[in-house]
């Protein structure tokens, strides 16, 4: 426990310090999504699948959402720029 | 002008014909729902005069009666292709050869055909009727056996071989389908049978009606100073005397080991009821169902459908009527069933029989039941297959399309789907709002991020 106290402060520090805005910017985006796709998931399982095709347009939509950003996330990533070199500049 | 009026005179008269001949079919008509052409098979002309009895109690039920030797090469069950009778009594056992149209093959094409059979064998048993008898699963003994009991014989059989058996066990003895068997039979006075057993298979089609309760009993051969050394073919329990068949056309089929049965000798037996009975059933004059209409509708609708939608609530409705004393009655079943099928029954639901209203007609009772559609789609039957022993059976079907809920159809804006919509609505408004952020954030970022790598 001691060790992992130090090594979320030093995640942290870091992820404040050396990720630029706009992949944090992107990081509260999939956090929202996230959310909003759990408590789909668990309010399914409270309530029951009755309506299943509006369960599973919500909760897909958010999955959706969340690869979609993730892949912007990964091609706006300064680290990968190297794998991205056609990107148009509109991206970043 | 003349020629009108010859016109005129010629289509009175074809009225008047067809009148007369509508009133004189009407006056013969039998008692029987399938109609009264009986052919009669003897082995000897002279053979009428055993059976007068029996004859006469057809005669009187306006059955027309023709007489024929089995040999006689004129006689034919058909004419064009049509069945020229409705029933065959086969009395005539002994004949072996039969070098005309009545041989079993023909026999089994008439049964085939709807005709109702009454066979009578006794002990003289030509393999041809055997033969006859196997098609229906239904082994007779051999030639020259009888069936006898030394422990349960009639007093007036005087020769000692004690063949003259008393089946007085109403209880155990006999059928209890009540359709096929009458109260005043079972209740009556014993059967005297001397005659030949038979053994019955196991198709579903045959009904056993008389047989043998006593363990004493055994068929065997009947030759003065006969041992019986060998295990006999049948004993006991396994002896059949009497057995009914209903093919699944509804032609009935009737075997009787005993001749004697049907002869004038026991007047004071319960033989007469018997065989009234048994004529009765088999020249299908009881236990004749038929179906006048069936009907299915959506709930609080009149008009039928082609095609219902899933879920839908329907009411379906069947009439049956019984042939009972020479005219249609309602049908008192509890237990017709319908069922839903798709290759699978889907549901198989008990009909409820409704009361006869004094105003509507009096010949069929109305079976019912209100049903919800299942949650499938497809082209389903509605069908009736009602089939209990005795009863002719009856299997009506109606084949009606089931479709799927139209998209209109599907309820909307169900409440416990709101906080799915929710989700929906905020995936596509945060897309927005992302993108609008993205967009104007990018020079800020993108300035930073230059100057981190610069």
């Amino acid at each position: 426990m001691s060790s992992v106290k130090p090594a979320i402060d030093k995640l942290l520090k870091s992820y404040n310090k050396e990720t630029p805005q706009n992949l944090k910017l992107i990081d509260a985006y999939l956090a929202f999504i996230l959310v909003s796709g759990i408590l789909q998931f668990v309010y399914v399982i409270l309530v029951g699948t009755y309506p299943y095709n509006a369960f599973l347009a919500g909760f897909i939509s958010t999955v959706g959402q969340f690869v979609l950003a993730a892949g912007l996330r990964i091609q706006t990533n300064p680290n990968n720029s190297g794998q991205f070199k056609t990107i148009s500049p509109e991206r970043y | 002008m003349r020629r009108r009026l010859s016109s005129l005179a010629t289509s009175v008269t074809i009225v008047l014909l067809v009148l007369l001949v509508g009133f004189d079919s009407h006056n013969v008509q039998a008692k029987s729902a399938a109609g009264g052409r009986v052919l009669v098979l003897l082995d000897n002309e002279t053979d009428k005069a055993l059976y007068s009895q029996f004859f006469k109690s057809l005669e009187d039920r306006q059955y027309t009666l023709s007489y024929k030797t089995a040999s006689d090469p004129k006689v034919e069950l058909f004419a064009f292709e049509e069945r020229a009778f409705d029933h065959v009594i086969n009395f005539a056992p002994k004949t072996k050869n039969y070098d005309n149209k009545v041989n079993p093959a023909a026999l089994i094409n008439f049964v085939n055909k709807g005709g109702n059979i009454l066979l009578a064998a006794s002990t003289e048993l030509s393999e041809t009727i055997r033969d006859f008898a196997r098609e229906f699963d239904i082994e007779f003994d051999d030639r020259e056996t009888s069936v006898i009991d030394h422990f349960n014989y009639d007093e007036s059989d005087s020769d000692g071989k004690h063949t003259l058996l008393v089946l007085d066990d109403k209880k155990g003895g006999f059928s209890n389908n009540s359709i096929i068997l009458s109260k005043e039979t079972l209740e009556g006075p014993p059967v005297l049978y001397k005659g030949i057993g038979h053994k019955i298979g196991t198709i579903p089609l045959l009904t056993r009606i008389a047989w043998i309760t006593s363990d004493t009993a055994y068929s065997y051969e009947t030759k003065d100073g006969q041992v019986a050394d060998q295990d006999p073919f049948i004993f006991g329990n396994e002896i059949s005397l009497v057995s009914v068949l209903q093919a699944r056309n509804n032609a009935r089929v009737a075997f009787v080991g005993s001749l004697e049965l049907f002869q004038d000798r026991y007047p004071k037996s319960g033989n007469q009821a018997l065989i009234d009975d048994l004529i009765k059933w088999t020249f299908q004059e009881k236990g004749v169902l038929r179906v006048t209409s069936r009907r299915h509708h959506q709930e609080g609708e009149i008009e039928p459908l082609e095609t219902y939608r899933i879920k839908d609530h329907i009411v379906y409705s069947i009439e049956i009527s019984e042939y009972v004393d020479d005219k249609w009655h309602p049908f008192n079943g509890t237990d017709v069933q319908l069922e839903v099928i798709m290759l699978d029954p889907y549901i198989r639901r008990t009909l409820t029989p409704l009361e006869i209203q004094p105003e509507g007609h009096q010949y069929s009772r109305i079976f019912e039941t209100h049903l919800q559609l299942p949650d499938v789609y497809g082209v389903f039957k509605f069908k009736v297959n009602y089939k209990r022993p005795g009863y002719s059976y009856i299997v009506d079907s109606v084949t009606v399309a089931v479709r799927p809920f139209r998209h209109n159809e599907y309820p909307r804006f169900i409440l416990s789907a709101y906080p799915y919509y929710a989700s929906a609505a905020s995936m596509s408004v945060g897309f927005l709002v992302f993108s609008a952020v993205w967009i104007f954030n990018k020079d800020t970022s993108a300035k930073k991020e230059d100057k981190k790598n610069n």
